[in-house]
């Protein structure tokens, strides 16, 4: 089964535009959304990820957070994350694969200081048989 | 650890998707709200996705399951009488320290062994506290407004309970059962459903937990002090 997930990048100034919309196909994905409370640490969360199979990955929050993969105390990769400022990479695109320890991901620990409770959305697409 | 819960075609991700009949009195007006996470993986009933719910967040995470589905991982049941499922770590079930009201003042009882091994705390009637009120010129006492309505549901197990220790009457374990589980509810994040699906409570130790959350035992003293002291005084 093909999945498909869109991306629309768009960069603007005064009158002037350009967006575009490219769109990733693979054939599996791993989402989750996930309510963090505020003063929230390494709140685990479940996410299976083979990130040497990654395509695509977004990680959006209403507020700030840090996301660790794997453990909370002796992480693989940390992001921090910034309110309405989404992490986003496809594996069509010139930067390298954000998780850069390549280890796999099981588990997410999100840490909530921000003062407010994060509304956190997730959404990856893997290739399942490369 | 506590328990999570699995709501099926749930979307929200608000206090709001505890709002079901089987979880009424879940959660307490002022305790947290629980944690969701809406993971796109079909559930325990491996029919649909929804939302993986814990109704009760440890200050310290370390002491949280894992907010997913792990099949794996984790023993679920679906709960009687409801589309959802109850799950908990295959090495972690929910324990009585887990579920207990933190944020509540906690009503006092003995601590007593359920189906399963844990020791629960079983509030007591007749330990509750009363207070005073003003009644015309003078002062009454009232049960403590903490103390909900539970004396409607004990009266008739007390009754069966005096009823089974002179005669063979029918001790009604469905009557016996829902007020024991209401009781139970007011220290711990359970519902009767849920009650159901740990299965804490078995028929054989039933009455005698019955006894205990109405105390019965000490009504009866009561009783027995107040005929004696009823009794003419012996002619000297």
């Amino acid at each position: 089964m093909s999945v498909v997930h869109a991306f629309t990048q768009q960069w603007e100034q005064g009158n002037n535009s350009v967006s575009k919309r490219i769109a990733i196909t693979a054939d599996a994905e791993s989402n989750v959304s996930v309510s963090v409370p505020d003063s929230s640490t390494d709140l685990q969360v479940v996410l299976a990820l083979d990130v040497s199979a990654l395509k695509s990955i977004i990680i959006a929050t209403d507020n700030d957070i840090t996301v660790e993969t794997n453990s909370g105390s002796s992480a693989d990769d940390t992001f921090t994350i910034l309110a309405n400022n989404p992490l986003v990479w496809n594996s069509d695109c010139p930067l390298p694969n954000p998780f850069a320890s390549a280890v796999d991901v099981t588990d997410l620990y999100i840490t909530n200081a921000s003062g407010s409770a994060a509304a956190v959305e997730i959404r990856t697409l893997v290739d399942a048989t490369p | 650890m506590h328990y999570l819960l699995f709501i099926p075609d749930e979307k929200r991700m608000t206090r709001a998707v505890l709002d079901r009949p089987e979880f009424v009195g879940l959660l307490q007006p002022n305790e947290p709200d629980p944690l969701v996470a809406l993971p796109e993986v079909v559930g325990p009933d491996n029919t649909h996705t929804g939302a993986i719910v814990l109704p009760f967040s440890h200050g310290d995470e370390t002491r949280n399951p894992p907010l997913g589905y792990l099949p794996d991982r984790q023993t679920w049941h679906s709960i009687p009488g409801s589309d959802c499922w109850i799950g908990w770590g295959n090495d972690s079930p929910p324990e009585p320290d887990d579920l207990l009201r933190r944020s509540l003042p906690l009503y006092p009882g003995p601590a007593v062994e359920l189906n399963g091994g844990f020791e629960w705390i079983i509030p007591s009637c007749m330990d509750q506290k009363h207070v005073m009120v003003p009644a015309g010129e003078g002062w009454t006492t009232k049960e403590s407004n903490r103390w909900p309505d539970l004396y409607a549901l004990a009266e008739p197990v007390l009754h069966m309970i005096e009823a089974n220790q002179t005669d063979d009457g029918d001790f009604d374990y469905g009557v016996a059962a829902s007020f024991v589980s209401e009781v139970l509810r007011l220290n711990y994040r359970l519902t009767p459903q849920i009650i159901g699906a740990l299965s804490l409570l078995d028929q054989d130790s039933l009455p005698r937990l019955a006894a205990i959350a109405t105390d019965y035992a000490r009504i009866l003293n009561l009783i027995q002090d107040l005929a004696q002291k009823k009794q003419p005084a012996p002619n000297s």
